[in-house]
């Protein structure tokens, strides 16, 4: 068995074997893709010093909402909203890659007073491995950012600890149908709705989960109730000054304020220390900051949910439509040996007693037939579903396939371009056609956030699916 | 020989007793072959105009009652309702087609039928175009649908009569055969021996002197009696300015004084599809538009609604109706016509599904035109419960009946049927079913099953 030490653990000595270490840092930066990294390295590497401002100018137009997402966007592509990063971004991405090691700081500009850096020697050879191989530079990544959060490997850990079947969690959210209008700010009282729309969520996820989430009925209500509580009284002074004012903030969103409520319920009960239906720590905590990822700011989940799923460590989607709320599943597993090279390990995450991460990357010589067999049954399905339609949302389909084959959204786009390679041929069963226009719930609001499927450096947003005619 | 150049589509053949219906004992396919009606269709059965009034005898009955003034019937209602009551999909109820009759019901012989000859009226359809948001959008299509339904040319027709400026002999002459071609034809009153220009200027005098403004006089003197004149000289030439500020003006005071004056007592707006209107109307332009509708129907000063001229009958759907009412009570309306509770089933012409005997009245109504011997008297090549089947199959709705029994006779025609049975309906149906999306709405409640296990071979070869 693997001892970990705890010597160099500041704070509470809670570690003991069988634990994750305490993270050494927590500030994780504000942005979700790996590719930043890379960006910021090649920039590095024209540029000889950069400081924030090289940055935020230099990173260019990047496709906004989920943002910073894989390729570059053509500056003319004008149907897509796109923007620059932003300050926190530069500043939180100059400030990782320092932590890496990949720069080393110089002296600050003479003039502006920023502090610059200049790539270290580490940082060259990560860039010898972005230009040649950006899946090994993901690797890369994943391990410099467990080494320094923890988070990865213990994320995934937890999620096999919530559903040791399948790895499957649901985190509730609020009945899709349910849209109030905004309320004034003083009536914020739970009431019987509240509760009943409460008890409705966790019961469908119970379902959708097969009774796979360790969630008791009153327990849930009671957290939920908890945190509206809170956030009806602590988020006041804090939207008024994310809108830079300093006047009142008079009104409310009910469904937005119960689904925080739910998220941040969520992470209490399934991602606190203590796993579910354990009774032990399972990761070191120091002294005051229990939580790894914060329970009071539901922010730092859906930041390390995006993280690791461009990381190809987990798959998650908001747009299940059986059911309200985020699914979540690992694509990767804690596990001795791996079965068959369908599993990739990545070097330097390993479990307390010693099991290794490995990614689930099915081979498409292997599993081509499933995979076309897959998305034509997940296409059928939803195009059944929304009344026949010919065109489907394909990130949809996506979502579904990687749900059912437990593969990441990377490799579905690979796979989905070995796919329409093959259709070429005369003798396949089917055609199939992808659009590029933006889909209308994927215009606006939260649908802006949903991650495209990129083809060629293209987005593609619908897919249509038919039967090859023969003769 | 021409070159193809110039080739235009050959005229379509009378049918003949050889066509390839005539297995089935017809001439041609009986049934329109798409949903909807097209008024202006040359086509029987596409424009309406193959009507059993017996199938909706009750609907019409109350439509009378309601709205059709009488002697016995002193007060008839200025708004009335058409409205659906068909389940899940309310499309080819025949709302439409009632329309288009009672127009023709009504025009045929100015109202004098349906009010025992104690009024005259006129009657014009209307079909709002998709976004008319704002009423004097929507009078301006009442003001071309008023004309090119030709009931402004006709008032000018029995104003040139009634003006009194014509000898007697023209105005005996005038009264046989079809006006169009008398009064209202220029060069017949040249051969009569009158000056058009004289009666010309006599409407033109006769309307200024009620109040007519006086370029509209002008122009319904000089041209009003040919619509497509009319609208090149005076309707095209309104721009939408010109509609917005003195639109309503135009339709409520000078075209009713103008109606008023050929002695036409009222003129009813068949008003279809008025989900075109509402259901793109933001909050506040649904108010206005139906505080409108009171002023320029109800209390409002101005001609039409003194005279209470104008019968207007709303087509809508249960979901307007939700969408209407708050506005419609806050504008008061609701003390005219009610659209809820149960004062508004008085004001509400209700379209119920059809029943058996109804849809072969229908059948055989659609069927008498195509036979190959008109004397036949039933609903050959349709066996009884054939027709009753393909009713049931398309949930009682009549138009999309017609548009399946239109397949069928298709079909049939293929494969040389002299007979259509109940049989054969049921297996035409099945073979046509998949065009129905079937929703699984169990399973949709459900994740799919997952294939691949992490924690043993992955994604297992098997499963291809």
């Amino acid at each position: 068995m693997h001892f970990h030490g705890c010597a160099n653990i500041r704070g509470t000595r809670l570690s003991v074997s069988n634990t994750w270490p305490c993270p050494r840092h927590r500030d994780v930066g504000q942005f979700t893709s790996a590719t930043l990294y890379a960006d910021a390295l090649q920039l590095l590497a024209h540029s000889r010093v950069i400081d924030e401002i090289t940055v935020r100018h230099e990173l260019g137009p990047r496709l906004k909402g989920l943002a910073q997402k894989r390729p570059r966007l053509m500056p003319d592509d004008a149907e897509i909203p796109q923007g620059r990063v932003s300050n926190r971004v530069a500043s939180d991405l100059l400030r990782e890659v320092n932590a890496f090691g990949w720069t080393v700081a110089v002296h600050a500009h003479p003039h502006k007073g920023t502090q610059q850096y200049s790539l270290s020697e580490e940082g060259y050879l990560a860039l010898q491995i972005v230009r040649s191989s950006p899946v090994r530079f993901r690797r890369l990544v994943t391990a410099e950012l467990h080494k320094r959060y923890v988070v990865p490997g213990w994320f995934v850990d937890r999620l096999w600890k919530i559903n040791p079947r399948t790895g499957e969690v649901l985190l509730p959210g609020p009945p899709k149908d349910w849209q109030p209008r905004s309320l004034p700010w003083d009536e914020n009282a739970w009431t019987p709705l509240y509760e009943s729309l409460t008890t409705q969520s966790l019961e469908t996820a119970q379902r959708c989960c097969a009774g796979e989430l360790p969630i008791s009925q009153e327990r849930w209500i009671e957290t939920v109730r908890q945190a509206w509580s809170r956030l009806s009284t602590a988020t006041r002074k804090r939207k008024a000054a994310h809108a830079g004012t300093n006047e009142r903030v008079n009104t409310y969103r009910p469904r937005k304020r119960l689904a925080m409520s739910m998220l941040e319920a969520a992470i209490e009960l399934l991602f606190a220390p203590v796993p579910p239906r354990a009774h032990r720590h399972d990761i070191a905590v120091s002294g005051n900051r229990m939580y790894v990822i914060s329970n009071r700011s539901p922010r730092t989940l859906l930041l390390w949910c995006a993280r690791l799923e461009d990381l190809e460590l987990l798959f998650y989607t908001d747009y299940v439509r059986a059911v309200p709320g985020r699914l979540l599943f690992p694509v990767s597993v804690f596990r001795d040996a791996p079965p068959n090279p369908d599993f990739e390990l990545q070097e330097s995450v390993t479990a307390p007693d010693g099991r290794q991460l490995f990614y689930h990357m099915p081979r498409w010589n292997v599993h081509r037939a499933t995979f076309l067999e897959e998305l034509a049954e997940s296409y059928h399905r939803i195009s059944r579903n929304c009344g026949a339609l010919l065109y489907v949302s394909l990130l949809d389909v996506r979502d579904d396939v990687c749900r059912k084959l437990r593969m990441s959204a990377s490799l579905f786009e690979e796979h989905l371009r070995l796919t329409f390679r093959e259709l070429l041929d005369p003798d396949s069963p089917y055609s199939m056609s992808l659009d590029s226009n933006i889909r209308e719930d994927q215009s606006g609001g939260a649908g802006l956030m949903r991650r495209p499927v990129w083809q060629d450096n293209v987005p593609y947003f619908s897919i249509a699916v038919a039967p090859k005619q023969k003769g | 020989m021409s070159s193809d150049f110039f080739r235009v589509s050959s005229k379509r053949q009378e049918p003949v007793l050889s066509s390839r219906y005539s297995c089935l004992g017809l001439t041609d396919n009986p049934f329109p072959a798409s949903p909807g009606v097209q008024a202006d269709s040359p086509d029987p059965r596409e424009n309406g105009s193959i009507y059993e009034p017996s199938i909706r005898h009750n609907e019409e009955a109350l439509f009378d009652s309601l709205l059709i003034p009488r002697d016995d019937n002193p007060y008839s209602k200025r708004l009335g309702f058409v409205m659906d009551f068909a389940t899940q999909r309310g499309m080819g109820i025949g709302k439409t087609c009632f329309l288009i009759y009672q127009k023709s019901r009504i025009e045929g012989d100015w109202g004098k039928d349906v009010t025992n000859g104690s009024f005259v009226l006129a009657a014009a359809y209307i079909r709002p175009i998709a976004q008319t948001r704002k009423f004097w959008d929507f009078v301006r299509q009442v003001a071309y649908a008023l004309n090119d339904q030709n009931i402004i040319a006709k008032a000018v027709w029995r104003l040139r009569y009634l003006c009194g400026d014509l000898p007697d002999a023209v105005l005996s002459s005038a009264g046989v055969g079809d006006p169009a071609s008398t009064i209202g034809n220029d060069s017949w009153l040249t051969s009569m021996g009158v000056n058009p220009a004289d009666v010309f200027e006599a409407v033109y005098r006769r309307l200024a002197a009620v109040g007519v403004e006086e370029e509209l006089a002008k122009c319904l003197g000089w041209y009003g009696h040919d619509a497509r004149r009319f609208t090149d000289v005076y309707l095209r030439k309104r721009t939408d300015s010109f509609w917005r500020k003195q639109g309503t003006e135009l339709v409520f005071d000078h075209l009713v004084n103008t109606f008023a004056t050929a002695r036409i007592d009222h003129a009813f707006l068949l008003v279809d599809e008025v989900e075109k209107i509402v259901r793109y109307q933001n909050n506040d332009e649904r108010r206005a538009f139906i505080d409108h509708l009171r002023f320029y129907l109800f209390d409002g000063n101005c001609e039409s609604a003194k005279r209470g001229f104008f019968r207007t009958v709303l087509t809508i759907h249960p979901t307007l109706q939700e969408l209407m009412l708050s506005h419609w009570e806050a504008s008061g309306l609701a003390r005219f016509a009610p659209l809820s509770g149960e004062l508004a089933q008085k004001y509400t012409v209700y379209f119920r599904p059809i029943e058996n005997d109804m849809a072969e009245t229908m059948v055989e109504a659609y069927l008498k035109r195509y036979r190959c011997n008109p004397a036949t008297q039933s609903l050959h090549p349709f066996e009884q419960e054939a027709v009753v089947e393909a009713l049931i199959h398309k949930k009682r709705v009549p138009g999309p009946m017609l548009v399946f029994l239109h397949n069928i006779v298709e079909h049939a025609a293929n494969s040389g049927w002299s007979v259509i049975t109940r049989d054969s309906v049921i297996s035409f149906a099945q073979s046509q079913e998949p065009t129905e999306p079937v929703l699984d709405i169990e399973n949709d409640k459900l994740l799919p099953p997952v294939k691949a296990d992490l924690l043993s071979e992955g994604l297992n070869r098997g499963n291809s």
